[in-house]
Protein backbone atom coordinates (compact mmCIF):
# COMPACT_ATOMS: atom_id res chain seq x y z
CA UNK A 1 0.00 0.00 0.00
CA UNK A 2 1.25 3.73 -1.04
CA UNK A 3 2.11 5.68 2.29
CA UNK A 4 -0.72 8.02 3.16
CA UNK A 5 2.00 11.36 3.99
CA UNK A 6 2.71 10.99 0.02
CA UNK A 7 -0.51 12.57 -0.42
CA UNK A 8 0.51 15.61 1.45
CA UNK A 9 4.06 15.66 -0.01
CA UNK A 10 3.09 15.04 -4.05
CA UNK A 11 0.45 17.94 -2.98
CA UNK A 12 2.83 19.73 -1.81
CA UNK A 13 5.72 19.05 -4.73
CA UNK A 14 3.15 20.07 -7.55
CA UNK A 15 2.08 22.98 -6.05
CA UNK A 16 5.52 24.33 -5.91
CA UNK A 17 6.31 22.61 -9.56
CA UNK A 18 3.28 24.40 -11.07
CA UNK A 19 5.23 27.40 -12.64
CA UNK A 20 7.64 25.16 -14.25
CA UNK A 21 4.82 23.10 -15.51
CA UNK A 22 2.95 26.21 -17.02
CA UNK A 23 6.20 27.06 -18.62
CA UNK A 24 6.22 23.11 -20.61
CA UNK A 25 2.77 23.31 -21.93
CA UNK A 26 0.17 25.37 -21.35
CA UNK A 27 -2.17 22.67 -20.30
CA UNK A 28 0.06 21.03 -18.30
CA UNK A 29 -0.92 22.18 -15.07
CA UNK A 30 -4.38 21.21 -15.73
CA UNK A 31 -3.99 17.54 -16.06
CA UNK A 32 -2.02 17.74 -13.41
CA UNK A 33 -4.10 19.25 -11.27
CA UNK A 34 -6.69 16.26 -12.17
CA UNK A 35 -4.19 13.23 -11.87
CA UNK A 36 -3.26 14.75 -8.30
CA UNK A 37 -6.75 14.58 -6.75
CA UNK A 38 -7.55 11.17 -8.86
CA UNK A 39 -3.80 9.41 -6.79
CA UNK A 40 -5.18 10.69 -3.59
CA UNK A 41 -8.55 9.02 -4.24
CA UNK A 42 -6.49 5.45 -5.38
CA UNK A 43 -4.31 5.77 -2.02
CA UNK A 44 -7.50 6.61 0.01
CA UNK A 45 -10.15 3.77 -1.57
CA UNK A 46 -7.47 0.97 -1.42
CA UNK A 47 -6.07 2.20 2.75
CA UNK A 48 -9.99 2.01 2.82
CA UNK A 49 -10.55 -1.61 1.46
CA UNK A 50 -7.65 -3.25 2.80
CA UNK A 51 -7.03 -1.34 6.11
CA UNK A 52 -7.75 -3.45 9.46
CA UNK A 53 -10.38 -1.95 11.99
CA UNK A 54 -6.96 -0.78 14.19
CA UNK A 55 -6.14 3.18 13.03
CA UNK A 56 -2.66 3.31 11.47
CA UNK A 57 0.10 5.35 12.34
CA UNK A 58 2.71 7.24 10.54
CA UNK A 59 5.74 8.51 12.11
CA UNK A 60 6.99 11.32 10.59
CA UNK A 61 11.10 12.64 11.71
CA UNK A 62 11.38 9.21 13.44
CA UNK A 63 9.64 9.94 16.68
CA UNK A 64 6.94 7.93 18.17
CA UNK A 65 3.66 9.40 19.50
CA UNK A 66 3.06 11.40 21.41
CA UNK A 67 6.31 13.15 20.54
CA UNK A 68 6.80 14.37 16.81
CA UNK A 69 4.27 15.21 14.25
CA UNK A 70 2.27 12.14 13.46
CA UNK A 71 -0.64 11.17 10.84
CA UNK A 72 -3.30 9.10 12.69
CA UNK A 73 -5.47 6.99 9.43
CA UNK A 74 -8.52 5.46 10.57
CA UNK A 75 -11.86 4.25 8.10
CA UNK A 76 -13.06 7.84 9.48
CA UNK A 77 -10.04 9.81 7.90
CA UNK A 78 -10.03 7.78 5.19
CA UNK A 79 -14.10 8.28 4.43
CA UNK A 80 -13.65 11.85 4.54
CA UNK A 81 -10.40 12.11 2.22
CA UNK A 82 -12.24 9.74 -0.06
CA UNK A 83 -15.37 12.45 -0.07
CA UNK A 84 -12.78 15.85 -0.29
CA UNK A 85 -10.49 13.91 -3.34
CA UNK A 86 -13.86 12.77 -5.25
CA UNK A 87 -14.83 16.50 -4.97
CA UNK A 88 -11.54 17.48 -6.24
CA UNK A 89 -11.64 14.91 -9.20
CA UNK A 90 -15.33 15.88 -9.73
CA UNK A 91 -13.66 19.96 -10.32
CA UNK A 92 -10.57 19.17 -11.69
CA UNK A 93 -12.10 16.50 -14.22
CA UNK A 94 -15.16 19.37 -15.32
CA UNK A 95 -13.18 22.34 -15.66
CA UNK A 96 -10.04 20.29 -17.70
CA UNK A 97 -10.71 21.81 -20.84
CA UNK A 98 -10.58 24.95 -19.50
CA UNK A 99 -8.36 27.99 -20.50
CA UNK A 100 -6.82 29.48 -16.99
CA UNK A 101 -3.76 30.77 -15.19
CA UNK A 102 -1.32 28.64 -13.64
CA UNK A 103 -1.07 30.77 -10.32
CA UNK A 104 -5.43 29.45 -9.69
CA UNK A 105 -4.04 26.03 -9.82
CA UNK A 106 -1.35 26.54 -7.52
CA UNK A 107 -4.45 27.65 -5.25
CA UNK A 108 -6.36 24.33 -6.24
CA UNK A 109 -3.90 22.08 -5.00
CA UNK A 110 -2.77 23.95 -1.57
CA UNK A 111 -6.46 24.20 -1.41
CA UNK A 112 -6.82 20.16 -1.15
CA UNK A 113 -3.39 19.65 0.26
CA UNK A 114 -5.07 22.03 4.02
CA UNK A 115 -8.19 19.90 3.18
CA UNK A 116 -6.39 16.42 2.93
CA UNK A 117 -3.68 17.14 5.94
CA UNK A 118 -6.56 18.50 8.30
CA UNK A 119 -8.33 14.95 7.90
CA UNK A 120 -5.02 13.00 7.97
CA UNK A 121 -3.53 14.55 10.80
CA UNK A 122 -2.85 13.40 14.28
CA UNK A 123 -1.38 16.68 15.52
CA UNK A 124 -3.38 19.56 17.04
CA UNK A 125 -0.64 22.01 16.18
CA UNK A 126 -0.14 20.77 12.39
CA UNK A 127 -4.02 20.56 12.21
CA UNK A 128 -3.77 24.37 13.11
CA UNK A 129 -1.32 24.75 10.30
CA UNK A 130 -3.18 22.69 7.86
CA UNK A 131 -6.28 24.43 8.69
CA UNK A 132 -4.37 27.86 7.77
CA UNK A 133 -2.93 26.47 4.01
CA UNK A 134 -6.69 25.19 3.79
CA UNK A 135 -8.08 28.94 4.78
CA UNK A 136 -5.53 31.68 3.36
CA UNK A 137 -5.64 29.75 -0.21
CA UNK A 138 -9.30 29.88 0.12
CA UNK A 139 -9.35 33.40 0.67
CA UNK A 140 -6.98 33.74 -2.57
CA UNK A 141 -10.02 31.74 -4.23
CA UNK A 142 -12.91 33.98 -3.02
CA UNK A 143 -10.94 36.83 -4.06
CA UNK A 144 -9.64 35.42 -7.53
CA UNK A 145 -12.53 37.16 -9.70
CA UNK A 146 -11.52 40.73 -10.10
CA UNK A 147 -14.78 42.03 -9.50
CA UNK A 148 -16.68 43.72 -6.56
CA UNK A 149 -18.72 41.20 -5.01
CA UNK A 150 -16.14 38.73 -5.19
CA UNK A 151 -13.50 41.43 -3.75
CA UNK A 152 -16.23 42.16 -0.63
CA UNK A 153 -17.05 38.26 0.35
CA UNK A 154 -13.15 37.70 -0.35
CA UNK A 155 -12.20 40.69 2.64
CA UNK A 156 -14.85 39.66 4.81
CA UNK A 157 -14.10 35.81 4.76
CA UNK A 158 -10.25 37.21 5.22
CA UNK A 159 -10.86 39.06 8.54
CA UNK A 160 -13.73 36.84 10.16
CA UNK A 161 -11.41 33.73 9.48
CA UNK A 162 -8.01 34.78 10.70
CA UNK A 163 -10.14 36.16 13.83
CA UNK A 164 -11.09 32.32 13.96
CA UNK A 165 -7.91 30.99 13.46
CA UNK A 166 -5.96 33.32 15.75
CA UNK A 167 -8.92 31.81 18.60
CA UNK A 168 -8.17 28.36 17.37
CA UNK A 169 -4.68 28.63 17.91
CA UNK A 170 -5.16 30.45 21.32
CA UNK A 171 -7.09 27.15 22.52
CA UNK A 172 -4.45 24.95 21.51
CA UNK A 173 -1.70 26.48 23.47
CA UNK A 174 -4.35 26.41 26.19
CA UNK A 175 -4.50 22.82 25.94
CA UNK A 176 -0.80 22.69 25.33
CA UNK A 177 -0.25 24.38 28.95
CA UNK A 178 -3.00 21.75 30.88
CA UNK A 179 -1.81 18.62 29.20
CA UNK A 180 1.78 19.52 28.37
CA UNK A 181 1.16 17.52 24.54
CA UNK A 182 0.24 18.37 21.38
CA UNK A 183 -1.12 14.94 20.01
CA UNK A 184 -5.09 14.85 19.81
CA UNK A 185 -4.97 11.22 21.02
CA UNK A 186 -2.62 11.85 24.00
CA UNK A 187 -4.46 14.70 24.84
CA UNK A 188 -8.13 12.91 25.06
CA UNK A 189 -6.46 10.28 27.04
CA UNK A 190 -5.24 13.16 29.86
CA UNK A 191 -8.39 15.07 29.69
CA UNK A 192 -10.48 11.66 29.75
CA UNK A 193 -11.49 12.36 33.70
CA UNK A 194 -10.40 15.18 34.59
CA UNK A 195 -12.16 18.20 33.08
CA UNK A 196 -11.15 21.84 34.45
CA UNK A 197 -12.61 24.90 33.58
CA UNK A 198 -9.51 26.24 31.50
CA UNK A 199 -10.13 23.44 29.54
CA UNK A 200 -13.51 24.71 28.98
CA UNK A 201 -12.23 27.76 28.27
CA UNK A 202 -9.73 25.96 25.39
CA UNK A 203 -12.68 24.46 23.65
CA UNK A 204 -15.27 26.86 23.34
CA UNK A 205 -11.90 29.43 21.46
CA UNK A 206 -11.52 26.39 19.32
CA UNK A 207 -15.00 25.37 18.32
CA UNK A 208 -15.38 28.88 17.81
CA UNK A 209 -12.28 29.31 15.39
CA UNK A 210 -13.84 26.30 13.61
CA UNK A 211 -17.15 27.57 13.27
CA UNK A 212 -16.04 29.93 10.29
CA UNK A 213 -14.98 27.39 8.01
CA UNK A 214 -18.26 25.20 8.89
CA UNK A 215 -20.39 28.03 8.47
CA UNK A 216 -21.93 28.12 11.09
CA UNK A 217 -24.38 30.60 12.50
CA UNK A 218 -22.49 33.97 14.47
CA UNK A 219 -19.51 33.66 11.89
CA UNK A 220 -20.82 33.05 8.31
CA UNK A 221 -21.74 36.60 7.39
CA UNK A 222 -19.25 36.22 4.68
CA UNK A 223 -20.47 32.75 3.28
CA UNK A 224 -23.20 33.85 1.19
CA UNK A 225 -20.97 37.14 -0.50
CA UNK A 226 -18.18 34.30 -1.05
CA UNK A 227 -20.35 31.95 -2.84
CA UNK A 228 -22.58 34.54 -4.64
CA UNK A 229 -19.56 36.75 -6.04
CA UNK A 230 -17.24 33.87 -6.82
CA UNK A 231 -16.53 31.52 -9.89
CA UNK A 232 -18.90 28.10 -10.15
CA UNK A 233 -16.03 25.79 -9.68
CA UNK A 234 -14.72 28.13 -6.30
CA UNK A 235 -18.12 28.18 -4.80
CA UNK A 236 -18.24 24.13 -5.71
CA UNK A 237 -15.22 23.76 -3.81
CA UNK A 238 -16.71 26.08 -1.07
CA UNK A 239 -19.78 24.48 -0.36
CA UNK A 240 -18.34 20.76 -1.00
CA UNK A 241 -14.57 20.88 -0.12
CA UNK A 242 -12.92 23.36 2.40
CA UNK A 243 -16.35 23.17 4.73
CA UNK A 244 -16.17 19.46 4.49
CA UNK A 245 -12.91 19.07 5.71
CA UNK A 246 -13.09 21.83 8.64
CA UNK A 247 -16.54 19.62 9.75
CA UNK A 248 -14.93 16.72 10.33
CA UNK A 249 -12.12 18.49 12.17
CA UNK A 250 -14.85 19.63 14.30
CA UNK A 251 -16.25 16.29 14.75
CA UNK A 252 -13.00 14.56 15.54
CA UNK A 253 -11.93 16.92 18.38
CA UNK A 254 -15.19 17.60 20.05
CA UNK A 255 -15.96 13.88 19.98
CA UNK A 256 -12.47 13.08 21.48
CA UNK A 257 -11.68 15.62 23.32
CA UNK A 258 -14.59 18.27 24.18
CA UNK A 259 -16.79 14.93 24.78
CA UNK A 260 -18.76 17.16 27.07
CA UNK A 261 -22.74 17.79 27.26
CA UNK A 262 -21.64 21.66 27.67
CA UNK A 263 -20.13 21.64 24.03
CA UNK A 264 -22.89 19.04 22.78
CA UNK A 265 -25.33 21.82 23.65
CA UNK A 266 -23.82 24.59 22.45
CA UNK A 267 -23.30 22.92 18.95
CA UNK A 268 -27.09 21.99 19.16
CA UNK A 269 -28.26 25.75 20.03
CA UNK A 270 -25.47 26.98 16.99
CA UNK A 271 -26.89 24.08 14.80
CA UNK A 272 -30.29 25.06 15.16
CA UNK A 273 -29.97 28.77 14.77
CA UNK A 274 -27.66 28.11 11.59
CA UNK A 275 -30.35 25.99 10.40
CA UNK A 276 -33.40 27.82 11.34
CA UNK A 277 -31.51 31.42 9.56
CA UNK A 278 -30.17 30.08 6.85
CA UNK A 279 -33.44 28.42 5.52
CA UNK A 280 -35.51 31.48 6.00
CA UNK A 281 -32.97 33.75 4.32
CA UNK A 282 -32.75 31.27 1.58
CA UNK A 283 -36.51 31.62 0.85
CA UNK A 284 -36.20 35.56 0.67
CA UNK A 285 -33.27 35.55 -1.76
CA UNK A 286 -33.91 36.47 -5.36
CA UNK A 287 -30.19 35.80 -6.87
CA UNK A 288 -30.14 31.76 -7.26
CA UNK A 289 -25.95 31.50 -6.39
CA UNK A 290 -27.09 33.13 -3.06
CA UNK A 291 -29.75 31.22 -2.61
CA UNK A 292 -28.21 27.99 -3.33
CA UNK A 293 -25.11 29.38 -0.86
CA UNK A 294 -27.79 29.94 1.96
CA UNK A 295 -28.95 26.39 1.78
CA UNK A 296 -25.56 25.41 1.54
CA UNK A 297 -25.17 27.12 5.52
CA UNK A 298 -28.52 25.53 6.66
CA UNK A 299 -27.05 22.12 5.32
CA UNK A 300 -24.23 22.49 7.59
CA UNK A 301 -26.17 23.49 10.33
CA UNK A 302 -28.24 20.81 10.32
CA UNK A 303 -25.12 18.62 9.96
CA UNK A 304 -23.89 19.83 13.13
CA UNK A 305 -27.43 19.57 14.80
CA UNK A 306 -27.64 16.08 13.82
CA UNK A 307 -24.19 15.05 15.76
CA UNK A 308 -24.74 17.44 19.01
CA UNK A 309 -27.88 15.36 18.85
CA UNK A 310 -25.69 12.24 19.17
CA UNK A 311 -24.12 13.64 22.16
CA UNK A 312 -27.04 14.41 23.95
CA UNK A 313 -28.52 10.90 23.48
CA UNK A 314 -25.60 9.00 22.64
CA UNK A 315 -27.70 6.89 19.49
CA UNK A 316 -25.26 6.55 16.74
CA UNK A 317 -27.99 6.57 14.67
CA UNK A 318 -27.43 10.68 15.17
CA UNK A 319 -23.88 10.34 14.13
CA UNK A 320 -24.77 8.09 11.03
CA UNK A 321 -27.13 11.04 9.91
CA UNK A 322 -24.93 13.93 10.49
CA UNK A 323 -22.52 11.91 7.99
CA UNK A 324 -24.28 10.89 5.38
CA UNK A 325 -25.97 14.37 5.02
CA UNK A 326 -22.35 15.50 4.63
CA UNK A 327 -22.06 13.27 2.12
CA UNK A 328 -25.07 14.22 0.17
CA UNK A 329 -24.80 17.39 0.63
CA UNK A 330 -21.17 17.39 -0.84
CA UNK A 331 -21.99 15.94 -3.50
CA UNK A 332 -25.34 17.52 -4.65
CA UNK A 333 -24.19 20.65 -3.94
CA UNK A 334 -21.43 20.32 -5.95
CA UNK A 335 -23.98 19.14 -8.50
CA UNK A 336 -26.07 22.23 -8.45
CA UNK A 337 -23.30 25.02 -8.08
CA UNK A 338 -21.26 22.86 -11.02
CA UNK A 339 -24.63 22.79 -12.80
CA UNK A 340 -24.66 26.95 -12.54
CA UNK A 341 -22.18 27.03 -15.58
CA UNK A 342 -24.77 25.90 -18.13
CA UNK A 343 -26.92 28.99 -17.53
CA UNK A 344 -26.81 32.65 -17.62
CA UNK A 345 -24.52 34.96 -15.18
CA UNK A 346 -26.36 36.46 -12.48
CA UNK A 347 -29.48 33.99 -12.63
CA UNK A 348 -32.31 34.85 -10.68
CA UNK A 349 -34.70 32.45 -9.11
CA UNK A 350 -36.99 33.17 -11.50
CA UNK A 351 -34.96 32.09 -14.47
CA UNK A 352 -36.73 30.65 -17.22
CA UNK A 353 -34.57 29.86 -20.22
CA UNK A 354 -32.53 27.33 -19.90
CA UNK A 355 -31.67 23.73 -21.67
CA UNK A 356 -33.43 20.70 -20.37
CA UNK A 357 -30.31 18.93 -19.52
CA UNK A 358 -29.32 21.99 -16.71
CA UNK A 359 -32.88 21.72 -15.65
CA UNK A 360 -32.87 18.05 -14.96
CA UNK A 361 -29.46 18.14 -13.49
CA UNK A 362 -30.82 21.41 -10.87
CA UNK A 363 -33.65 19.52 -10.36
CA UNK A 364 -31.84 16.03 -9.19
CA UNK A 365 -29.53 18.14 -7.05
CA UNK A 366 -32.32 19.98 -5.57
CA UNK A 367 -34.58 16.87 -4.56
CA UNK A 368 -31.88 15.18 -3.06
CA UNK A 369 -30.87 18.20 -1.00
CA UNK A 370 -34.39 18.72 -0.06
CA UNK A 371 -34.63 15.15 0.91
CA UNK A 372 -37.11 14.37 -1.27
CA UNK A 373 -37.82 10.44 -1.65
CA UNK A 374 -35.58 7.97 -4.06
CA UNK A 375 -32.80 10.14 -3.91
CA UNK A 376 -29.33 9.84 -1.21
CA UNK A 377 -30.77 13.11 0.77
CA UNK A 378 -34.00 11.20 1.87
CA UNK A 379 -32.42 8.48 3.81
CA UNK A 380 -30.30 11.47 6.01
CA UNK A 381 -33.34 13.28 6.48
CA UNK A 382 -35.79 10.67 7.85
CA UNK A 383 -32.83 9.31 9.98
CA UNK A 384 -32.94 12.26 12.24
CA UNK A 385 -37.12 12.65 11.93
CA UNK A 386 -37.02 9.04 13.29
CA UNK A 387 -34.46 9.95 16.10
CA UNK A 388 -36.40 12.94 17.04
CA UNK A 389 -39.65 10.85 17.18
CA UNK A 390 -38.25 7.85 19.06
CA UNK A 391 -36.79 10.59 21.48
CA UNK A 392 -39.53 12.49 21.92
CA UNK A 393 -38.47 15.48 21.10
CA UNK A 394 -41.28 16.94 19.58
CA UNK A 395 -40.79 20.16 19.54
CA UNK A 396 -37.59 20.06 17.63
CA UNK A 397 -39.43 17.35 15.21
CA UNK A 398 -41.83 19.53 14.33
CA UNK A 399 -39.63 22.68 14.07
CA UNK A 400 -37.49 20.74 11.92
CA UNK A 401 -40.43 19.52 9.46
CA UNK A 402 -41.52 23.19 9.59
CA UNK A 403 -37.88 23.92 8.05
CA UNK A 404 -37.66 21.20 5.68
CA UNK A 405 -41.35 22.63 3.64
CA UNK A 406 -39.70 26.10 3.81
CA UNK A 407 -36.78 24.66 2.01
CA UNK A 408 -38.79 22.26 -0.16
CA UNK A 409 -40.78 25.66 -1.15
CA UNK A 410 -38.21 27.37 -2.10
CA UNK A 411 -36.00 24.56 -4.40
CA UNK A 412 -39.66 23.82 -5.73
CA UNK A 413 -40.58 27.69 -7.25
CA UNK A 414 -36.87 27.29 -8.91
CA UNK A 415 -38.01 24.37 -10.71
CA UNK A 416 -41.41 24.54 -11.72
CA UNK A 417 -39.83 28.10 -13.34
CA UNK A 418 -37.17 25.81 -15.07
CA UNK A 419 -39.45 23.41 -16.39
CA UNK A 420 -41.97 26.18 -17.32
CA UNK A 421 -39.31 28.33 -19.19
CA UNK A 422 -38.62 27.86 -22.81
CA UNK A 423 -35.97 25.82 -23.77
CA UNK A 424 -32.63 27.23 -25.34
CA UNK A 425 -29.53 25.32 -27.07
CA UNK A 426 -26.89 26.48 -25.18
CA UNK A 427 -23.11 24.77 -25.81
CA UNK A 428 -22.38 21.81 -23.25
CA UNK A 429 -19.10 21.53 -21.78
CA UNK A 430 -18.52 18.05 -22.55
CA UNK A 431 -16.85 17.10 -19.76
CA UNK A 432 -18.85 18.99 -17.19
CA UNK A 433 -21.77 17.48 -18.68
CA UNK A 434 -20.29 14.15 -18.11
CA UNK A 435 -19.36 14.52 -14.91
CA UNK A 436 -22.85 15.94 -14.09
CA UNK A 437 -24.15 13.24 -14.99
CA UNK A 438 -22.19 11.02 -12.99
CA UNK A 439 -22.80 12.86 -9.81
CA UNK A 440 -26.72 12.71 -10.47
CA UNK A 441 -26.56 9.34 -11.48
CA UNK A 442 -24.70 8.71 -8.03
CA UNK A 443 -27.70 10.31 -6.34
CA UNK A 444 -30.47 8.55 -7.38
CA UNK A 445 -29.19 5.11 -7.55
CA UNK A 446 -27.78 5.62 -4.11
CA UNK A 447 -31.56 7.03 -2.96
CA UNK A 448 -33.40 3.45 -4.28
CA UNK A 449 -30.55 1.16 -3.34
CA UNK A 450 -28.13 2.72 -0.81
CA UNK A 451 -26.21 -0.35 0.40
CA UNK A 452 -23.04 0.75 -0.77
CA UNK A 453 -22.76 4.16 0.85
CA UNK A 454 -24.36 2.75 4.15
CA UNK A 455 -22.02 -0.38 4.41
CA UNK A 456 -18.80 2.24 3.87
CA UNK A 457 -20.11 4.73 6.26
CA UNK A 458 -21.21 2.16 9.07
CA UNK A 459 -17.10 1.36 8.32
CA UNK A 460 -16.31 4.20 9.12
CA UNK A 461 -18.39 5.01 11.60
CA UNK A 462 -17.56 1.85 13.91
CA UNK A 463 -13.53 3.77 13.50
CA UNK A 464 -14.29 6.46 15.26
CA UNK A 465 -16.96 5.72 17.65
CA UNK A 466 -14.36 3.15 19.17
CA UNK A 467 -12.77 6.28 21.19
CA UNK A 468 -10.65 3.63 23.63
CA UNK A 469 -8.82 1.98 20.46
CA UNK A 470 -7.80 4.61 18.63
CA UNK A 471 -6.51 6.39 21.80
CA UNK A 472 -4.83 3.75 22.74
CA UNK A 473 -3.26 2.19 19.73
CA UNK A 474 -1.68 6.29 19.04
CA UNK A 475 -1.00 7.58 23.12
CA UNK A 476 -0.24 4.38 24.16
CA UNK A 477 1.86 3.54 21.31
CA UNK A 478 5.37 4.09 23.23
CA UNK B 1 -1.41 37.19 41.16
CA UNK B 2 2.30 38.57 41.36
CA UNK B 3 3.48 41.46 39.17
CA UNK B 4 5.67 39.10 36.93
CA UNK B 5 2.75 36.79 35.77
CA UNK B 6 0.81 40.00 35.67
CA UNK B 7 2.78 41.56 33.01
CA UNK B 8 3.25 38.00 30.85
CA UNK B 9 -0.30 37.30 30.62
CA UNK B 10 -2.19 40.73 31.26
CA UNK B 11 0.21 42.52 28.26
CA UNK B 12 -0.76 40.25 25.80
CA UNK B 13 -4.44 39.58 26.36
CA UNK B 14 -4.31 43.61 26.57
CA UNK B 15 -3.03 43.41 23.00
CA UNK B 16 -5.49 40.75 21.95
CA UNK B 17 -8.41 42.82 23.30
CA UNK B 18 -7.62 45.99 22.00
CA UNK B 19 -7.09 44.15 18.78
CA UNK B 20 -10.53 43.24 18.52
CA UNK B 21 -12.07 46.45 19.74
CA UNK B 22 -10.17 48.16 16.58
CA UNK B 23 -11.77 45.66 14.24
CA UNK B 24 -14.96 45.92 15.72
CA UNK B 25 -15.13 49.62 15.82
CA UNK B 26 -13.04 50.97 12.79
CA UNK B 27 -14.45 51.74 9.11
CA UNK B 28 -11.32 51.76 7.45
CA UNK B 29 -10.72 48.04 6.17
CA UNK B 30 -6.58 49.22 6.19
CA UNK B 31 -6.89 49.93 10.18
CA UNK B 32 -9.44 46.70 10.56
CA UNK B 33 -5.88 44.57 9.26
CA UNK B 34 -3.53 46.50 11.46
CA UNK B 35 -6.13 45.47 14.50
CA UNK B 36 -5.71 41.61 13.22
CA UNK B 37 -1.88 42.14 13.12
CA UNK B 38 -2.07 43.27 16.69
CA UNK B 39 -4.00 40.35 17.77
CA UNK B 40 -1.85 38.35 16.36
CA UNK B 41 0.84 39.63 17.73
CA UNK B 42 -0.97 39.76 21.40
CA UNK B 43 -1.75 35.90 20.75
CA UNK B 44 2.16 35.31 19.64
CA UNK B 45 3.26 36.75 22.61
CA UNK B 46 0.67 35.03 24.98
CA UNK B 47 1.84 31.54 23.66
CA UNK B 48 5.43 32.27 24.63
CA UNK B 49 4.80 33.55 28.20
CA UNK B 50 2.70 30.45 28.48
CA UNK B 51 6.15 28.34 28.10
CA UNK B 52 8.04 30.36 30.22
CA UNK B 53 9.63 28.89 33.68
CA UNK B 54 11.25 31.28 36.20
CA UNK B 55 14.56 31.77 36.17
CA UNK B 56 15.28 29.69 33.01
CA UNK B 57 17.35 30.43 29.99
CA UNK B 58 17.06 29.94 26.60
CA UNK B 59 16.58 26.39 25.15
CA UNK B 60 19.61 26.33 23.21
CA UNK B 61 22.41 23.51 23.27
CA UNK B 62 25.44 23.93 25.55
CA UNK B 63 28.24 21.77 26.81
CA UNK B 64 27.93 22.44 30.23
CA UNK B 65 25.42 20.61 32.03
CA UNK B 66 24.43 22.92 34.60
CA UNK B 67 23.25 25.43 32.06
CA UNK B 68 21.48 22.85 30.42
CA UNK B 69 19.69 22.16 33.37
CA UNK B 70 16.67 24.82 33.66
CA UNK B 71 15.64 26.09 29.89
CA UNK B 72 12.00 27.62 29.37
CA UNK B 73 9.61 24.65 27.65
CA UNK B 74 11.23 25.23 23.15
CA UNK B 75 7.97 23.86 21.70
CA UNK B 76 5.59 27.66 21.18
CA UNK B 77 8.93 29.23 20.57
CA UNK B 78 9.49 26.96 17.78
CA UNK B 79 5.41 26.67 17.06
CA UNK B 80 5.41 30.27 17.17
CA UNK B 81 7.63 31.27 14.65
CA UNK B 82 5.18 29.10 12.29
CA UNK B 83 2.46 30.72 13.69
CA UNK B 84 4.06 34.20 12.62
CA UNK B 85 5.01 33.03 9.58
CA UNK B 86 1.32 32.07 9.14
CA UNK B 87 0.21 35.45 10.10
CA UNK B 88 2.27 37.47 7.82
CA UNK B 89 0.54 35.00 4.84
CA UNK B 90 -2.90 36.36 5.65
CA UNK B 91 -1.70 40.05 6.31
CA UNK B 92 0.08 40.02 2.85
CA UNK B 93 -3.15 38.29 1.28
CA UNK B 94 -5.29 40.53 3.05
CA UNK B 95 -3.02 44.17 1.79
CA UNK B 96 -3.37 43.04 -1.81
CA UNK B 97 -7.13 42.54 -1.78
CA UNK B 98 -7.05 45.81 0.03
CA UNK B 99 -5.26 47.36 -3.23
CA UNK B 100 -7.38 45.42 -4.94
CA UNK B 101 -10.89 47.03 -3.41
CA UNK B 102 -9.53 50.35 -3.49
CA UNK B 103 -8.68 50.41 -7.21
CA UNK B 104 -12.23 48.95 -7.83
CA UNK B 105 -14.46 51.07 -5.41
CA UNK B 106 -11.92 54.06 -5.02
CA UNK B 107 -12.06 53.96 -1.21
CA UNK B 108 -11.60 51.68 1.94
CA UNK B 109 -14.37 52.82 3.86
CA UNK B 110 -16.36 49.35 4.62
CA UNK B 111 -19.65 51.52 4.65
CA UNK B 112 -19.28 52.13 1.45
CA UNK B 113 -19.13 48.71 -0.12
CA UNK B 114 -22.53 48.00 -0.20
CA UNK B 115 -22.43 45.75 -3.80
CA UNK B 116 -23.79 42.58 -1.50
CA UNK B 117 -25.15 43.18 2.02
CA UNK B 118 -28.65 41.16 3.14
Amino acid sequence: MVNPILIIALLLLFAFLMPLLGLLHRRLPAFATLILPAFNLYVAVNHFLKMDFIPVVIKTGGFRPPFGINLAVDHFSLFFLILVNAIGVFIALSYLLEEQDYRFHILFLLNLLGASGIILTGDLFNSFVFLEILAISSYALAGSRKEKPALEGAIKYLIIGSIGASFYLLGVFILYKVTGTLNIADIALKLQNAKSGIVYLAGMFMLVGLFVETELFPLNTWAPDVYQGAYNRIAVQFSSLISKAAIYLLFRITFLIFDDPLFYKLLLVVGLLTFVVAEFNALAQKDLKRMLGYSSIGQMGLAVLAFALYGMISHPEAFFAATLLIVNHAIAKALLFANMDNMSENATIDIRSVNPFSSLMFAIGALSVMGFPFTLGFWAKIEILGILLRTNLLFLFFLIILIFMVEAFYYFRVITNLFRGETVCRRLNPLLAFSLVVFSIFLVYQGFYPIFTFSWLNRALNALLNKAIYISIIAGGL
Amino acid sequence: MNIESLIFYGVPIYLIVMGILVILTTKNLFKMLLGLSIMDSGINILIVALGYIKGATAPIYSRYPEVFEKVVDPVPQALVLTAIVIGIAFLGLGLALVIRIKEKYGTVNVEKLKELKW
